[in-house]
């Protein structure tokens, strides 16, 4: 076994850090079992409390929170009827109707064991494939680089159902926002008059405040009365012997789940919804009884929890590798990590060897204490997935607050969090999607530095299109481009035909 | 007659920020002989892709395979009608952080979670009055306790 794990073992195997991460794990949990409430949300909740924390400990908790949210979008499917989070859609398709047939205890039960094969699984992958992709990235120059940037941004972009453009547009206003203050030249850019914005935007308040208040008030306007469906009875109690059997029947599907789950939540820009559906989709098509799917059975769970916690590693691996988050809790995790001093890529994996060992051993970690809290604290779980917004919000507007001055101790840095709140709002009504934005943003600092330092290495834009990799990187965003557009115009006449 | 749509709103609004940013960058240090792009040549590559894609967006929306929308001020008004609690939970949160450096953070805090409960919940029953009551005292508390003696970061 390399010497850095054994390293990152020892440290994460620490009272101090197991605790964290099962707090991690138990607020993940309860972010996630609340309907709207997401397990970004969670994340970006949990952040602030990390910053006096050294590296490995604040990302231990962060991990925790992770893995929690993810497999926490269960209890709410279950009980209410209501996905917990997007990525736990199709876990109501059958979680909801088992529960209704009396047996809450056996589709939760069978949702935990699946969100705990899927975690390790992605796990595994992370630990194969990180490394080996890290190695292969080791060869790209900045040009590579920043065609991979470009790549991800109008990936993630064309992903906007219907919106590419706005989408495209909200990623060159993620790019510009980092383009506040003083430069690598230490010339003054722009700063509309506030001396505070030289040193630029901090990229934290600017995420909460895009992300979070779209998300909060998104909620109090659009479900004020609380879940439409009946609760089912919360008197859960698992049947474990059941459940052992009935994952014994669905070997195949947990492989077939989590490694879809996984590769998916490696793309740029799919993450845990897309995993979801795609999951859900293969398993029905490989059931021996597709028409039985919808109706309450264990493959239909195990398909959608397999595959949206198998997300939280995968979606681990083109981050750590190569610096590129794969969805939007993993760019706000990303952010965590540039906090702490930390810059993903493939550098991470010799400079910071110890610390990728303990996102390793904090996921593995993790997934056993999601299995015990769940099982241990299910019921009380539910009835936290009860809570309302309306008495949520506020109590999350004021951690975000305290998060962003925290920062910095600078009273400023919660006016952005504001004024970024109001613009998200806004541009969330807009119908623009909000995670190119987020990602332009977290990725911007890094865009611009490739591109000059290949700028400064050769002076022809040439190179870009010369170099065989970043070639392909850029014939890959023009290709999702045009196909996005190719879709979208589809769309548009199967809609006019009917 | 032009009927002002989401898209066209937001495509006009994105213009409007890429000339202010544009005239802004004016006033960036020019490109010097050890500098060639200058400071300046970034921002306005991102801001000359960015314009452009907003000029699309601009005119795909006249275009008659556009999506349908509906016109963006009826529909801003109907909304705030029916949804008063949006906007003023805004300005409640201006609010807050605008007293937060007069009054400190428990009192401000305190304040915020009084007026957001009042707003969204109304106190409608002695279970929410409650519950509002307990998390006005104990959040502000709890947050204000952790980050000061455990975290040792000092708030307003």
């Amino acid at each position: 076994m390399p010497q850095f794990f054994l390293e990152a073992f020892g440290q994460v195997m620490s009272l101090h850090v197991i605790g964290l991460i099962a707090l991690g794990v138990v607020l993940g949990i309860i972010g996630g079992s609340i309907p709207g409430f997401t397990v970004t949300m969670a994340i970006l909740v949990v952040f602030p409390f990390t910053f006096a924390m050294d590296p490995v400990a604040g990302v231990s908790l962060m991990v925790g929170v992770f893995v929690g949210g993810y497999s926490g979008g269960l209890v709410s499917g279950v009980m209410l009827g209501i996905p917990g989070t997007p990525s736990s859609i199709t876990t109501v398709y059958d979680g909801y109707p088992m529960a209704q047939k009396g047996e809450p205890g056996r589709a939760l039960g069978i949702g935990i064991l699946a969100s705990f094969f899927g975690t390790i699984i992605s796990v595994a992958l992370l630990v194969v494939l990180g490394p080996l992709i890290a190695q292969f990235s080791m060869n790209f120059r900045p040009w590579e680089i920043t065609a991979l940037i470009v790549f991800a941004l109008t990936l993630v972009a064309s992903l906007s159902a219907g919106a590419m453009l706005k989408g495209l547009i909200a990623a060159g206003l993620g790019l510009l926002v980092t383009t506040v203050g003083y430069d690598r030249n230490s010339n003054l850019r722009f700063d509309f008059g506030f001396t505070s914005l030289e040193s630029g935007l901090q990229v934290l308040p600017v995420l909460v405040g895009v992300f979070a208040f779209s998300q909060l008030l998104g909620n109090l306007e659009e479900k004020p009365s609380g879940p439409a469906n009946d609760p089912v009875n919360r008197s859960v109690s698992i049947p474990y012997g059941l459940i052992l059997r009935d994952m014994a029947g669905q070997k195949f599907n947990i492989l077939r789940s989590s490694l879809i789950g996984a590769l998916v939540g490696a793309l740029p820009g799919t993450g845990g919804t897309v995993a979801n559906f795609v999951s859900y989709d293969q398993a029905k098509k490989m059931a021996r009884r597709p028409e039985e799917f919808g109706t309450g059975i264990p493959g239909g769970i195990v398909a959608s929890e397999a595959s949206n916690s198998a997300v939280a590693g995968g979606a681990f691996i083109p981050t750590l590798a190569l610096g590129i988050p794969g969805d939007l809790p993993m760019a706000i995790m990303m952010g965590v990590l540039i906090l702490h001093g930390i810059n993903p890529g493939p550098l991470m994996f010799e400079e910071n060897a110890v610390l990728v060992g303990s996102i390793y051993v904090s996921l593995l970690v993790a997934a056993v204490v999601m299995v015990l809290a769940n099982f241990a604290l299910v019921r009380w779980f539910a009835k936290i997935s009860l809570i309302p917004q309306r008495i949520l919000a506020p109590v999350v507007l004021v951690l975000c607050a305290v998060g962003s001055f925290a920062l910095n101790n600078n009273l400023f840095d919660v006016w952005v969090l504001f004024g970024f709140g109001v613009v998200g709002y806004l541009l969330w009504k807009a119908g623009v999607p909000l995670t190119p934005l987020i990602l332009g943003v977290v990725l911007g600092e890094n865009f611009e530095a490739q591109l000059f330092r290949a700028l400064e290495l050769d002076d022809s834009w040439l190179t870009f299109v010369t170099r065989p990799i970043s070639a392909t990187l850029l014939a890959l965003a023009v290709l999702s481009v045009v196909v996005a557009v190719m879709q979208n115009r589809r769309g548009a006449r199967e809609a006019v035909k009917e | 007659m032009f009927t002002l749509t989401k898209d066209r709103a937001f495509a006009l609004a994105v213009l409007a920020l890429v000339a202010t940013m544009y005239v802004a960058s004016l006033d960036i240090r020019p490109a010097t002989s050890w500098q060639p792009y200058g400071s300046a040549f970034y921002p306005r590559l991102l801001l000359g892709v960015v314009g452009l894609l907003a000029v699309l967006l601009l005119i795909r929306s006249f275009l008659p395979s556009a999506p349908v929308q509906t016109a963006m001020i009826p529909a801003l008004v109907a909304f705030v009608r029916t949804n008063p609690r949006v906007p003023a939970l805004f300005l409640v949160f201006a609010a807050y952080v605008a007293m937060m450096p007069v009054t400190g953070y428990l009192l401000a805090t305190m304040g915020f979670l009084i007026l957001s409960f009042l707003l969204l919940s109304g106190f409608s029953s002695r279970r929410i009055a409650l519950v509002s009551l307990i998390l006005v005292i104990a959040v502000p508390l709890i947050v204000f306790f952790v980050f000061e003696n455990i975290l040792s970061i000092r708030l307003p």
